[in-house]
């Protein structure tokens, strides 16, 4: 009987790991592809694809998307940590109904504030806030109610008892935030912070409706690409993105030691 | 006057209608070591907290050593608190733990690590100043937490049934320690706990507790304490 669940749990397990991994396996074979046309044959590859992303074409709209998604991460994250600070810490008068109202833009389909975002921008006169401002004020909202609820849940855990040892040691309240609350907290701040990131990173449907022609992200700049061609420089696009988004998660671990949280650990 | 550390004269603390505090009345000499000994929901904790500062008298008043404590925040009352789930911050190891109080009063590198070794050598734990608390025994953490709270010298500890989390043996031989270092530094203790044996093990006096009033006080070891019974006993 044992066995019999042990065995399913592992070939449950490698059923789970492969549906997964596959696309990415599939999407890292295409990239290596040697002809122009996508074809699968691991005998022969080549990377001329990834040369051809160090083109302008490429380089320019990975630029902008990267530097949006710092924008917008950094953004968030300091918003959503005065926003839980006063909801999660403080509990000012009202915080549930307050944090309901942080949460609500994830219940507005993308669609929808993006067009609401374009109207609003337009009936205002903010023409020439199209485009990159427009961009950093659409993903901070987009992203905004993911780091609040990250970063609240962090200061929910944050144990009273520890700001009232802190006090009883002395400590003011803006010691007490700087040597025990914030770096007790940091791991889901910088959680919060890389959702943040690879939200933005990765998004189209709000940017769709705020780029500029020379103020294109690179998730839009792939579409637009698919809808003359389709050649393994999309799916070397796509691993180079997926390797960037990996070492920009692994530089924000290393700050945030987010995984010491997630494992239930610290140090 | 001159020698009272603590006097508690009058005072109450009101939840609603609950009277958790009713009109206590202590007056506790610096380098006592007393036990506030009763049931658990008497009103013990509360108690120490107004003490502490967290909690404020609904009426009645506090002096520490003389001086009116009405307003006055936790954090500039000099007070040391020992908590009975010891309250150690996790990011610190066992010697940035105990050096946090002397940090916050902004004192020298050099006087914190000579107060850091001090405080930790009068609990026995200098071998394990680089340990992070997740990496200490229940009594490794709870000679943390004391020698946290001593490091930077109050006048006057308070300890809320530090020994509770504790097995029986340990129980034991904390409380020989904790009474060492008592005496070694020569501060006043109110120790609280629900455990009569305990009380009676260490205390110079113990005040019984009940209903959140003082329903006794005596030496350990006087005949009318002795023969007293102790009310809703935790054994
Ligand atoms: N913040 C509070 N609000 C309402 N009731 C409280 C509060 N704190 C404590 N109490 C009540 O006061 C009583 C005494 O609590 P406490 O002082 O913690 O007792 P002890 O420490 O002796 O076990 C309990 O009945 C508890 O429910
Ligand atoms: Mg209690």
């Amino acid at each position: 009987m044992n066995q019999v669940v042990s065995a399913l749990f592992w070939v449950s397990l490698v059923l789970v790991l492969t549906f997964i991994t596959l696309p990415l396996v599939v999407v890292m074979a295409a990239s290596l592809s040697p002809t122009a046309v996508v074809t699968l044959r691991p005998w022969e590859w080549t990377v001329q694809w990834y040369g051809d992303l160090w083109t302008a074409r490429w380089l320019d709209p990975f630029m902008l998307s990267a530097q949006l998604a710092l924008i917008v991460s950094i953004a968030s994250g300091v918003l959503g940590l005065l926003a839980a600070y006063v909801v999660a810490y403080e509990k000012c008068p009202g915080h549930a109904a307050i944090m309901s109202f942080l949460l609500s833009p994830l219940a507005v389909p993308q669609i929808v504030k993006g067009v609401a975002i374009v109207l609003f921008l337009s009936s205002a006169g903010l023409y020439n806030w199209l485009g990159t401002p427009g961009l950093i004020a659409a993903h901070i909202i987009l992203t905004l109610p993911f780091a609040v609820r990250m970063i609240a849940t962090a200061m929910f855990n944050f144990d009273k008892n520890l700001d009232r040892a802190g006090q009883s040691l002395g400590a003011s309240k803006m010691d007490r935030i700087r040597y025990l609350l914030l770096p007790i907290i940091k791991p889901g701040v910088f959680s919060g912070m890389t959702f943040a990131f690879i939200i933005s990173f990765n998004n189209i449907p709000l940017s769709v409706f705020l780029v500029r022609p020379g103020e294109t992200t690179l998730p839009i700049t792939v579409i637009n690409y698919i809808e003359y061609s389709l050649d393994p420089v999309l799916a070397a696009v796509n691993v180079a993105s997926l390797l960037f988004v990996l070492g920009v998660i692994f530089i924000f671990e290393k700050i945030g030691g987010f995984s010491a949280q997630i494992h239930g650990g610290s140090k | 006057m001159i020698n009272s550390d603590i006097e508690l004269i009058g005072l109450s603390k009101n939840y609603g209608a609950n009277k958790i505090v009713r009109d206590i009345d202590l007056d506790i000499p610096q380098g006592e070591f007393v036990s506030i000994l009763g049931p658990s929901g008497c009103g013990k904790t509360t108690t120490l907290n107004m003490i502490a500062g967290f909690t404020a008298p609904t009426s009645g008043q506090i002096r520490v050593r003389g001086h009116d404590q009405a307003g006055v925040p936790p954090e500039r009352r000099k007070i040391g608190l020992v908590f009975q789930n010891y309250a150690l911050f996790p990011h610190m190891t066992v010697g940035e733990n105990v050096a946090f109080g002397l940090k916050m009063q902004r004192k020298g590198r050099a006087e914190i690590d000579n107060q850091v070794e001090k405080s930790l050598r009068s609990v026995h734990l200098d071998h394990l100043k680089d340990r992070y608390p997740k990496e200490l025994s229940g009594g490794q953490q709870q000679r943390t937490a004391l020698a946290r709270a001593i490091a930077p010298k109050p006048s006057l500890l308070l300890l809320d049934e530090p020994l509770s989390n504790l097995d029986l043996k340990l129980r034991e031989a904390m409380r020989i320690e904790l009474k060492e270092v008592q005496q070694e530094l020569g501060i006043t203790f109110v120790y609280v706990t629900h455990d009569q044996e305990e009380a009676m093990a260490m205390s110079d006096r113990v005040v019984v507790m009940h209903e959140g009033i003082i329903a006794q006080v005596g030496s350990p070891r006087a005949e009318s304490y002795q023969s007293a019974s102790y009310p809703a006993a935790a054994k």
